[in-house]
C-alpha cells in the first residue's frame, strides 16, 4: 500500500481531524469556564487573579489548536483529491491496456504505449505532492502535540489550584477540568498513533 | 464490435462501429461513426468509458490513431463521450467539438482537456476534416437542449445523434430493412426522450432541405434510400414529449 492509498483507504485522517476539532471545542469550553470562574471569584471580592492567567493561556492554546485542526482538514482534503486523481489515472491505464490487448495494428499499439507512459508520468508528481503534504502534516502534528502537553499541564495545575483554594464547587469547574483531561488523553493517544503511521510512511 | 464502411469515394470515408456484443448488459448499445479524409479523421460520439476498449480496438483496425485529430460530442450524455480522458490520452492535441451550452458540463469528464474544446455556437458551423467539408447542424432539444448533428455534403450522410435512435434487439442489422416493423423499436424512445414538437418540426424542415442519402443515429439502425423520407414523415406525425399513459 502506498502513501496515498493509505489515506484513501482509511478514514484515519477524517477521524483524526474530527478529534482535533472536538478537542479544540473542549479547550475553548474550559478556557471559557476558567474566565467564568475568574469573574465569579472577583465578584466575591477575593483576590484570585491567578485564574485570569490560566484563562488567557488557555485561550491562546485553544486558538492554536483550532488553527491546527483547520490546517489538518485542508491537508487531508488535498490528499484525498490527489488520491482520487491517481485512482482515476490508474483506471484510465487499465482501460487503455484493455483496448491495447485487442489491437493488432503495431503502429497504434505503440501510440497507446506512449499514452500510457504519459499517464504514468502524471502519477509520479501526485505522489511527490502527497508526500510533501504529509511531511508538513507530521511537523505540524508534532508542534500540536507540544501544545496539547502544555494544555495538559495547565489543566492539571488548574485542578490542583482549584482544589487547594477549595472553590471546586464553583461552576462545576473540577468536573469540567476532569473531562478535558480525559479528552486530552484520548486525543494524545490518537495523535501518537497518527504520528507513528506518518513516520512509517514519510 | 462490428464495423461497416458506409461510404468511400477515395476522398471521404464514413465508417460505423456498433452492435457491440462485448459490452456489459447494463450498458446501452451505441453506434460510433468515423469520417476519414486524407490525413485526418473525426470520431462522432466516441462513446462511454465502459465500451472504450472495444471502440478503440475497432477504430484502430481502420484508422491510424495519429490521424484522429477531431472528436464531436453531439451533447453531454455519458454514453456520448465519458471516454473523453481516455481518447485525449491517446490524442492529446485533438479538437473536441461540442454544443457551447455543455462545455462546462462536459469538462467534468476531463477538465485537463478544456483547452481542446471547440464550443459550437447555436447556429452550428462548418468544419474541415482532411479534404472533407462538414456541416455541424443544430438539433437542439432533440433530445438535449444543446444538440448537434453532422452533415457531409459529399456523401449525403447525416449523423443524427439520438434522432432516429431505436432500442433494438441483439443481432439486428446495421440497416433499417422493414421501416414499418422498425418503428416499434423507436416510437417510445422518441415519445419519451424528445421533449419538443416545435423543435422536432423545425429539424425536419432543416433536414428535408439537406435531402440526406442516409440518416445515421447513435443507437439502432441506419436509414437509407426511401427509408430516409419514411422516417422524416413518421417523425413529423409523431407527438413527442409525452409520458407513457
Amino acid at each position: 500500500m502506498n502513501l496515498m492509498d493509505f489515506y484513501l483507504n482509511s478514514n484515519a485522517v477524517r477521524e483524526f481531524v474530527l478529534s482535533l476539532c472536538k478537542l479544540s471545542n473542549q479547550v475553548f469550553e474550559i478556557s471559557l469556564n476558567s474566565s467564568l470562574v475568574t469573574d465569579e471569584l472577583s465578584s466575591l471580592g477575593n483576590d484570585f487573579k491567578s485564574y485570569a492567567i490560566y484563562s488567557e493561556k488557555m485561550n491562546l492554546i485553544s486558538n492554536s489548536l483550532g488553527n491546527t485542526a483547520k490546517s489538518m482538514l485542508r491537508y487531508s482534503t488535498r490528499i484525498m483529491e490527489l488520491s482520487l486523481e491517481k485512482t482515476t489515472l490508474e483506471a484510465n491505464i487499465v482501460k487503455l491496456e484493455e483496448g491495447q490487448a485487442l489491437i493488432s495494428n503495431e503502429k497504434n499499439t505503440s501510440i497507446i504505449t506512449q499514452s500510457i507512459k504519459r499517464i504514468n508520468n502524471k502519477i509520479g508528481p501526485l505522489e511527490v505532492d502527497a508526500k510533501d503534504i504529509m511531511t508538513t502534516m507530521e511537523h505540524e502534528l508534532k508542534s500540536f502535540a507540544l501544545e496539547i502537553n502544555k494544555l495538559w499541564l495547565l489543566s492539571t495545575n488548574l485542578k490542583t489550584q482549584v482544589e487547594y483554594d477549595e472553590i471546586h464547587y464553583l461552576s462545576n469547574i473540577s468536573s469540567k477540568i476532569e473531562s478535558t483531561l480525559a479528552k486530552i488523553d484520548e486525543t494524545m493517544n490518537k495523535l501518537q498513533a497518527q504520528l507513528l503511521k506518518l513516520e512509517n510512511k514519510v | 464490435m462490428n464495423t461497416k464502411v458506409l461510404f468511400d469515394n477515395g476522398e471521404v470515408k464514413w465508417i460505423v462501429f456498433g452492435r457491440d456484443n462485448s459490452r456489459p448488459d447494463a450498458v446501452i448499445d451505441t453506434n460510433e461513426y468515423a469520417i476519414v479524409s486524407d490525413e485526418e479523421a473525426i470520431l462522432l460520439d466516441p462513446g462511454g468509458t465502459e465500451i472504450f476498449p472495444y471502440v478503440l480496438s475497432a477504430v484502430s483496425e481502420h484508422i491510424d490513431l495519429s490521424k484522429l485529430t477531431k472528436f464531436l460530442a453531439s451533447h453531454q450524455d455519458p454514453d456520448i463521450f465519458s471516454s473523453l480522458p481516455l481518447w485525449m490520452a491517446i490524442c492529446p492535441d485533438a479538437e473536441i467539438y461540442m454544443p457551447w451550452v455543455w462545455s462546462d458540463f462536459i469538462a467534468h469528464f476531463g477538465k485537463e482537456s478544456v483547452k481542446n474544446f471547440v464550443k459550437v455556437p447555436d447556429r452550428g458551423m462548418n468544419i474541415k476534416v482532411g479534404q472533407a467539408d462538414l456541416q455541424i447542424v443544430p438539433a437542439h432539444y432533440l433530445h438535449s437542449s444543446g444538440n448537434l448533428n453532422v452533415y457531409c455534403p459529399v456523401s449525403g450522410i447525416l449523423f443524427s445523434g439520438d434522432i432516429g435512435s431505436a432500442l433494438i434487439p441483439e443481432e439486428y442489422p446495421f440497416w433499417v430493412e422493414n421501416f414499418e416493423e422498425h418503428t416499434k423499436y423507436m416510437q417510445k424512445f422518441h415519445e419519451r426522450w424528445m421533449p419538443s414538437n416545435s423543435a422536432k418540426d423545425a429539424w425536419i424542415r432543416r433536414i428535408r432541405a439537406l435531402n440526406p442519402s442516409m440518416i445515421c443515429p447513435q443507437h439502432g439502425a441506419i436509414f437509407r434510400g426511401e427509408n430516409v423520407g419514411k422516417f422524416l414523415d413518421w417523425l413529423e406525425n409523431l407527438e413527442v414529449g409525452r409520458l407513457d399513459p
